[in-house]
């Protein structure tokens, strides 16, 4: 019987750890997640480029990316292509949105980061860090891989 | 009775296929007719300045099927893609290959040099021209391929943005446009669209 209490006794604190480490209780890092950051690799001769990733917002406020920088390029800035009527449009835009709860998807043919002045040439398989800066004073540092696009 | 009552199907079967493959035929006219339309009176010869610096005609590709593109080499979306997908193109068209030639006419005078278009257009590996002029002379190509283009002055660190159009032009071996691919085109498509030029 004292085996069978010591044994509940266990299990017990067991289901309390684990409870409570499934309560989410993120850092204020947790808060902006990034993902599937990558570049297009161009070619060796190529003066700019851009960057696409995920980001994702896990708060209830709406943050905005509002700087990005990188040690790949003279300058890094926030752009936005749209296609109207088979004509290709670029426009520098000065933040990106990400909802609260929601996502920003930098994506080919849409919002991405652009580089320009790349500092030397990028190819497969290189990595690239950038460090994001967000609305809520939150910064970033994620790392972008070089591919081939797929077409 | 029974063989004639087979025969009565048979008969039903050969006129339904005959009247659907009439309909499709007259549905297929008119959809090159309005492609024709659409197409016609855009292209013809030109002069620019290739990569090599030397004078370039476009007659001089007579007797190979072209493909023609704006563009420009800073651009990190439209061109690469476009260019990236020639390449795929190719490698579907197979031997037939050789019979093709890419052109790509630069909008950007200001910064494509015939050395930047070199070096831009190597990394493609599609052997493409790469051609450049003064803005006079590439406004007139532009003009005569119904294409546009315009340059943005932006405070970007890339000083302005140049918007552009888009499409990929086959000509055919006399010099005529016979199709104009959107860039949401997939290469398969475009692939077959030179077969057609080819055969």
């Amino acid at each position: 019987m004292r085996r069978i209490l010591i044994l509940c006794l266990i299990f017990m604190s067991l289901l309390a750890i684990t409870g409570s480490a499934s309560i989410p209780s993120r850092s204020k890092a947790d808060e902006i997640i990034v993902n599937d950051v990558w570049i297009p690799e161009g070619p060796p001769s190529a003066k700019a480029t851009a960057a696409f990733m995920v980001i994702e917002n896990h708060t209830a406020k709406e943050v905005a990316l509002i700087a990005a920088k990188t040690d790949a390029a003279r300058a890094t800035e926030m752009h936005k292509m749209e296609m109207r009527n088979e004509i290709m449009e670029m426009k520098k835009i000065e933040r990106i949105s990400i909802p609260a709860h929601g996502k920003a998807e930098l994506k080919p043919g849409g919002l991405h980061l652009m580089l320009i002045g790349l500092t030397k040439p990028l190819k497969e398989g290189d990595k690239v860090s950038f460090t994001l800066q967000f609305s809520n004073s939150t910064e970033k540092t994620i790392q972008a891989v070089v591919k081939k696009r797929n077409l | 009775m029974i063989r004639r009552l087979s025969a009565c199907w048979c008969a039903l079967a050969v006129i339904t296929a005959l009247c659907l493959t009439v309909s499709c035929s007259h549905r297929a006219t008119a959809d090159e007719k309005a492609k024709a339309e659409s197409l016609a009176g855009l292209g013809g010869d030109f002069t620019l300045t290739d990569h090599h610096g030397q004078r370039f005609q476009l007659q001089q590709l007579r007797g190979k099927v072209t493909l023609l593109f704006f563009g420009y080499t800073f651009c990190t979306e439209a061109c690469p893609v476009a260019l990236g997908k020639v390449k795929h193109v190719y490698h579907l068209l197979g031997d037939q290959q050789k019979q093709v030639q890419t052109v790509f006419v630069s909008v950007d005078p200001q910064r494509d040099t015939p050395d930047a278009l070199k070096d831009f257009l190597q990394y493609f590996s599609v052997g493409a021209i790469g051609l450049t002029g003064t803005k006079e002379e590439i406004d007139a190509v532009v003009k005569q391929y119904q294409a546009h283009y315009e340059i943005e002055k932006s405070d970007s660190a890339a000083g302005y943005h140049v918007n552009h159009s888009t499409f990929l032009y086959a000509i055919d071996q006399q010099g005529l446009v016979k199709a104009r691919f959107k860039h949401t085109d997939t290469p398969e498509a475009i692939a077959d669209g030179v077969k057609q030029l080819i055969k």
